[in-house]
């Protein structure tokens, strides 16, 4: 197993408190300054201070920021990036072979409701539920041979997040957000974006570990509509911004005489530094999250359900320097189809293909499709047979899908992925990832790749091991790279 | 050593090899052998670069050790080596270099000379000794060396000493020409005391009383009053509690199971105690692995002291993910050791193989959690205890009522779907493999167990002319090819009063003229509904009349129908111990709300008895088998409990007391023990001075190494040891120090020659962390409730508690976001330090959050401050209550002018309140010098 181990470690580039008492003896108090103010041109110059400052990755890389897109739930992938005709051949008919186990009892082979299509010049098929994705399809990535561990959400989630399905370990946001800092100090860097309340797992899925609790994801629940309810403390109700000015005037001259009366101590000026990013934040993300004003054009173009309002605002962030920005479909589970899989996935991906297919559009429109590593996908795919009832479990309907790690499908597009391109296959039902199968680890080693990382190299020294996203496993998939 | 014997066995019993290689035999290694390691095989087997699967080819014990499968090589056996069997490429699964990169022939020829040979190698490639390695850890490595009263050094400037600490301190900075910083005013010493052991800021009268009093054991005075307050457990206790993880909560749990801890805060609460109290450390300890293994007597309030094990997260209840916990928090948390890692191999950087976490994991896997917790005071009788019995019987009652209705609820479904049962038995009676009876169940949609009832009952009626089913089963031997044809006959002869048969069914069916047996099975559901809902109405007719309830129908058709139902062999009547086990996931996730409900009490209610969240040895104590790969599915040898090896003298003493796990505490609470003291004198020293002597404080591994202060660490641990573990004696040692007392700015040739303070040649500057930041808010506003102990509170919903932050509920699952952004303790891990983060969200708090404007507003209300006559003297009492110093004139001018410009009726708050808020925000208050 390979393993991480007397390596230069990241951390250490960290200014340390002590650091701090050292560097301001040589006057880089000021750098300090510059660095929290997130000016770029300074950002190379010194060493990383506070820990959302930019960093440069490594080695040179395409994409700059990320929007993952969670179907959570586990996204049927026959039904709507993996055509299986074979299902509708034997429809209603044990398959050839025995189901694979996993977490309830299937039956018999189960075709797809929905139609698939060719498009695009690289004529990759896509089903009907996804039109609106599907007119990009040359610059997305289908990974049709993903697979996980085990055939349960929790696990999966934590497994696809976090990159392990058990123990608690930082989330690649956290991680992303470690090894990049973020580029726009007066917002959060990494941002999660989920209607309604928590998804399975809850903040476990967007969680820092024993990465400084910075790095966690900062959740806003976009099913609220007022500012104040987005982001924690961002608006006083007592007072107006002018008289917080005047207060932060205040007490800018009560740190400056406290400063003038002992040694130079950087941290004194980094805490002053925040205060001033506080205040501009107020505005900022009244200002990022604040959809009217985009034009209308642009807005109908997402749509108006809180799909279409939510990836609008992911997108309003990303153009503000947001490095990570997640955005799950809404609390639970709600790709689940157990049951009624026709109606369930027929809502889901009404309600998100149209805003999908928008941002996608949309960035290209911007230019900024080139560096922004979009991910869609679940923490696994469904069953290509039709699950059989379960008391308690299911409604019995005997029309929806179980849970399936064997085999699964994810789209990555932009930041640098081949587009147009379809790398791997699941066998001839769509069960089990057979052709260059992709494993969860192998998909995180990829983005970390994408983002100039080599994931063996992005660790945190903690309990005694250089500890990474991907573990001890992973290995790049250089053909979903351009 | 063992390894390397089994070598030498081999070496000797191998004639060819030579047992200490000559000096032509050494250059042929180096000139021949060592470039194809270093070409082919260094990338990723060595030191340098990669120990792939634990193999170092660049060191010759190393080499000779072999990998994580054992030794590579068999000196004088080529055909035996694994080494060349891998470059020799014959075993697909075995190739080395990897990816068809073989070897030429001659290079392969050439290693297998040198194995032939006796794999000679230099004496010693690699001049640092193996640290992974047991023997070699156990007598080399620093940490491991029991701990030795070093001597005080001799120090010129002796007049500056005021504890032995400092002659270790001012030796090293004789040594490197440097001074100590001057010692610091009175206002900073007292404000760094009682944030230091407090937690909390000085009162304006106790800085003044401290600032007046001449007395030269003024400042020892001081540190004993706040030694002696019960505040100051509230702060060293926290302290220790990142360390233990504690969190209130136990994480993410599936099917709606309580969260909760119920008596977590006991856990807490013993800890604050026992830190006031300055109960000595080695029991601090052992009760804390093993208070259920003591001779406790008549007081078990130490039994809470067993949170330390039990608190940690859940895990989905997954039982190693919970014992690999509770082995990291007690290895790491007071050896700094990390022994987890060896849950899947060997340690890759630690001398800890992976049979010493087995030999831990028996332990813990031979001690549960007891089913009924154990009460911390003798139960005594009041009327509020007496209140939550009755409130516990009657949510049992309403859980009984629920499970009743769901088990009745399930039966009537049952009842209503004989048809589907009947579909389904037919085609189930001509299946041939038997093994997808499920799946047919399955796509019949009817559930397998119910199923096989009635095949059961079926299999009678089938045999004769059965009056009810009779008809139906006449009707499934059709052959279907065209069934209106085929029903004529039995249409005709049940219309023809034909004998035997029960009327009802007999009309219905022909009544119904059926075209499929589909139709039929219809027949036979809806006869089977209306006969149901007929019994139903005739017992409800009943109820209602206030007569019997009727045992039968009165037409003896009817009835014969309804006992199909009801019979008690019927395979719809279901008894409820059937019916709990069909639907329990339904009747435990629907009764679960209620299970809580009673969990809850735990927490609401007055009465309820507090208990400890205790741990008990199983009755049948065993060993845990290695699990290859941390996978419990694939097995290996069986490791007895014990101690681990690196720490053991010779042979570990196995551990047969019960689970073990009073042996394991008494041995890591020993004095010969040469991490545990170690390790805790150097978490004191890390809370006091802001960094460690050792700066990894949860690793004291063989990667790291010895301290630059090594002596001075090793005089407190023996010192400590010596004075019976007393923390407060330890504090005593290191805060009556002149070190400790020296001021907080460097001198510029201090910071030139020790930038990063590691001969503490002056204080480290601290900044407030989540609690003393919380508490010292409460602390300005007046509005800290003192009170020590007792259950968690939530601290960011309104009205906000005014507890201290201790006291505040830690739900380790969604950690309220105030917690992450003052970089609050990992709920989910043994901490070794806090980080200290400046990031704009803690701005934001402390600007917006409704919880710090109340403290501005009711700062101004004050007594001191309401009540001062004049704007300036509401000014200088502000500043002595918050800054713990008297305003100058121009500070008092500044505010004015800032009162001054602020308009009076605009907002909600007043000038003062504005002014007051920002005190609070201000680098005086946040930093402590």
């Amino acid at each position: 197993m390979p393993a991480p181990h007397h390596q230069p470690r990241l951390e250490d580039r960290f200014l340390t408190r002590r650091d701090f008492l050292c560097r301001c003896g040589m006057g880089f108090g000021m750098l300090g300054l510059a660095q929290l103010l997130g000016s770029s041109l300074l950002a190379d110059e010194v060493t990383n201070n506070t820990p959302l400052a930019p960093r440069s990755p490594p080695f040179p890389s395409q994409a700059k920021r990320i929007i993952h897109i969670f179907a959570n739930g586990g996204p049927s992938h026959i039904d709507t990036f993996d055509p299986k005709p074979m299902l509708a051949k034997l429809h209603g008919q044990p398959l050839p072979m025995d189901n694979l186990k996993t977490e309830r009892k299937t039956g018999a082979a189960f075709q797809s409701p929905f139609k698939f299509k060719k498009y695009g010049q690289s004529g990759i098929e896509v089903s009907d539920l996804f039109p609106h994705v599907a007119e990009s399809i040359d610059d997305i990535c289908v990974i049709r041979s993903m697979h996980a561990d085990v055939p349960n959400h929790e696990p999966s989630l934590l497994l696809m997040n976090c990159g392990e399905s058990r123990q608690p370990r930082p989330s690649m946001g956290s991680w992303i957000t470690y090894g990049l800092g973020t580029e726009n100090q007066n917002l959060p860097g990494f941002i999660t974006l989920c209607p309604g309340g928590y998804p399975i797992q809850e903040s476990q899925n967007w969680q820092s570990a024993f990465l400084p609790g910075i790095y966690q994801g900062t959740y806003i629940n976009t099913a609220n509509k007022e500012i104040e309810k987005l982001i924690e403390n961002i608006k006083n109700k007592s007072v107006s911004l002018d008289e917080q000015r005047q207060q932060l005037d205040l007490l800018k001259s009560f740190n400056e005489q406290h400063a003038k009366r002992r040694a130079a101590d950087a941290r004194f000026e980094a805490r002053v530094q925040s205060f001033e990013l506080a205040y501009r934040m107020q505005m900022d993300a009244t200002d990022a999250f604040d959809i009217s004003r985009e034009p209308e054009s642009v807005r109908k173009m997402y749509g108006d359900g809180t799909q279409g309002r939510q990836i609008l605002i992911a997108r309003r962030l990303l153009e503000r320097g947001v490095r990570f920005v997640q955005v799950w479909h809404g609390d639970g589970q709600p790709w689940d189809s157990h049951d009624d899989l026709e109606e369930g996935h027929g809502r889901l991906a009404r309600e998100s293909d149209q805003p999908i297919g928008a941002l996608l559009k949309d960035l290209k429109q911007r230019g900024m499709l080139d560096d922004t590593l979009v991910i869609w996908g679940g923490e696994f795919g469904r069953t290509p047979t039709v699950e059989l009832p379960t008391p308690g479990a299911n409604a019995g309907k005997v029309n929806g899908r179980d849970h399936n790690h064997y085999g699964f499908s994810m789209w990555m597009a932009g930041g640098g992925v081949r587009g147009g391109y379809v790398h791997g296959a699941t066998d001839e039902f769509g069960f089990k990832a057979v052709d260059k199968p992709v494993h969860v680890h192998d998909l995180h080693a990829t983005i970390l790749q994408l983002l100039g990382f080599d994931h063996t190299k992005l660790t945190f020294r903690h309990a005694g091991r250089d500890y990474r996203l991907t573990d001890v496993y992973g290995n790049v998939v250089k053909e979903l790279i351009a | 050593m063992k390894r390397w014997a089994f070598c030498l066995i081999l070496a000797a019993a191998t004639p060819l090899v030579a047992v200490e290689p000559t000096a032509e035999q050494i250059e042929f290694f180096e000139a021949k052998i060592r470039p194809v390691f270093a070409d082919n095989c260094y990338s990723c087997h060595s030191a340098a670069q990669k120990i792939k699967g634990g193999l170092r080819l660049d060191a010759s014990a190393a080499l000779l050790k072999g990998g994580e499968n054992g030794p590579v090589i068999v000196p004088g056996d080529p055909d035996a080596s694994v080494l060349i069997k891998a470059v020799r490429y014959t075993d697909a699964d075995l190739q080395m270099p990897p990816k068809n990169k073989k070897l030429p022939a001659e290079k392969i020829a050439l290693l297998e000379a040198w194995v032939k040979m006796g794999a000679p190698l230099p004496k010693d490639v690699d001049v640092k000794p193996l640290l992974t390695e047991v023997s070699v850890a156990r007598t080399q490595h620093w940490a491991f060396q029991t701990v030795q009263k070093p001597a005080v050094p001799k120090v010129k400037k002796s007049s500056w000493v005021q504890t032995p600490v400092d002659n270790f301190i001012l030796a090293k900075l004789e040594e490197k020409k440097l001074k100590p910083a001057p010692q610091a005013d009175r206002r900073t010493l007292i404000r760094r005391l009682n944030y230091n052991l407090l937690g909390l800021p000085p009162t304006p009268e106790e800085v003044i009383a401290f600032e007046r009093d001449k007395s030269p054991d003024a400042y020892a005075k001081v540190v004993d009053r706040l030694l002696a307050s019960p505040h100051y457990g509230e702060r060293w206790g926290r302290h220790w509690l990142d360390v233990a993880r504690y969190a209130d909560t136990k994480g993410y749990l599936a099917g709606g199971e309580e969260r909760r801890y119920k008596f977590s805060y006991t856990y807490r609460d013993y800890v604050i105690r026992a830190f006031n109290e300055d109960k000595s450390y080695d029991q601090f300890l052992i009760e804390q692995i093993a208070a259920d293994r003591l001779p406790l007597g008549e007081d078990k309030s130490s039994l809470a002291a067993l949170g330390f094990l039990t608190l940690g997260r859940r895990f989905l209840n997954n039982p190693n993910d919970i014992i690999d916990d509770r082995i990291d928090v007690v290895t790491r948390g007071t050896m700094g050791l990390t022994v987890t890692c060896a849950r899947c191999h060997d340690h890759k950087f630690e001398p800890i193989p992976t049979e010493d976490y087995y030999a831990l994991h028996g332990i813990f896997d031979s001690s549960e959690e007891p089913g009924e917790l154990p009460l911390l005071k003798p139960l005594t009788d009041s009327p509020q205890y007496q209140d939550y019995l009755k409130e516990v019987a009657k949510i049992n009652k309403e859980i009984g009522e629920f499970e009743e209705k769901e088990i009745e609820k399930f039966r009537a479904d049952l009842r209503k779907n004989v048809g589907d049962y009947l579909i389904a038995a037919n085609e189930a009676s001509k299946l041939e493999d038997q093994s997808k009876f499920d799946d047919l169940a399955g796509n019949q949609k009817v559930l397998p167990v119910i199923l096989r009832r009635w095949m059961t009952v079926l299999t009678e009626p089938q045999k004769q002319s059965d009056p009810i089913l009779g008809p139906w089963f006449e009707c499934t031997r059709f052959s279907g090819t065209n069934f209106t044809v085929e029903v004529k006959p039995l249409l005709d002869r049940l219309a023809s009063d034909s004998p035997g048969a029960n009327l009802v069914v007999a009309k219905a069916i022909v009544e119904k003229k059926p075209e499929s047996l589909k139709q039929v099975a219809e027949v036979y559901e809806q006869l089977f509904q209306n006969i149901d809902a007929e019994w139903a109405e005739a017992q409800k007719n009943a109820a209602k009349e206030k007569q019997a309830t009727p045992v039968s129908l009165t037409d003896t058709n009817r009835e014969a129908l309804r006992l199909v139902l009801y019979a008690e062999k019927s395979p719809v009547n279901v008894p409820d111990s059937e019916v709990r086990k069909i639907h329990a996931r339904r009747l435990g996730e629907g009764a679960a709300p209620l299970r809580n409900k009673i969990e809850a009490l735990s927490w609401t209610h007055p009465g309820v008895p507090t208990r400890a969240m205790a741990m008990a040895d199983r009755p049948n104590p065993h060993n845990s088998p290695v699990f290859k790969r941390g996978n419990p599915g694939n097995r290996g040898a069986e490791v007895p409990r014990r101690f681990l090896e690196v720490l053991s003298t010779e042979q570990p003493m196995l551990f047969t007391n019960g689970s073990g796990r009073l042996e394991l505490a008494r041995a890591i609470a020993s004095t010969n023990n040469p991490l545990t003291a170690r390790v805790y004198v150097n978490r004191v020293w890390l809370q006091h001075f802001g960094a460690g002597l050792v700066s990894t404080p949860g690793d004291f591994g063989v990667r790291t190494e010895a301290p630059l202060q090594h002596d001075l660490l090793d005089y407190l641990a023996a010192t400590f040891m010596e004075n019976g573990w007393s923390t407060k004696k330890l504090h005593r040692l290191i805060v009556l120090s002149a070190t400790y007392q020296q001021s907080s700015d460097a001198s510029p040739k201090n910071l030139a020659a020790d930038p990063e303070n590691r001969y503490f040649d002056h204080m480290n500057r601290r900044r407030l962390d989540f609690e003393s930041l919380r508490d010292t808010l409460l602390a300005a506003s007046g509005k800290l409730d003192p009170q020590v102990g007792g259950l968690p509170v939530d601290l960011v919903t309104e009205p906000f508690p005014t507890r201290r932050t201790i006291y505040g509920l830690i739900d380790r699952q969604n950690l309220p976001g105030v917690f992450r952004t003052f970089d609050f303790a990992n709920p989910d891990t043994s901490n070794q330090g806090r980080f200290f983060t400046t990031v704009p969200q803690q701005a934001l708090f402390l600007m917006n959050s409704p919880f710090v404007i109340q403290q501005a507003q009711q700062l101004v209300k004050r007594d001191g401050i309401a009540r001062a006559k004049t704007q300036k003297d509401k000014i200088e009492a502000m500043y002595q209550l918050l800054w713990q110093r008297p305003a100058e004139t121009s500070e008092v001018r500044q505010a004015e002018k800032f009162l001054a410009l602020q308009p009076t009726a605009t907002t909600s708050l007043s000038p003062l309140e504005k002014y007051a808020q920002v005190l609070l925000l201000s680098n005086e208050l946040m930093f402590v010098d």
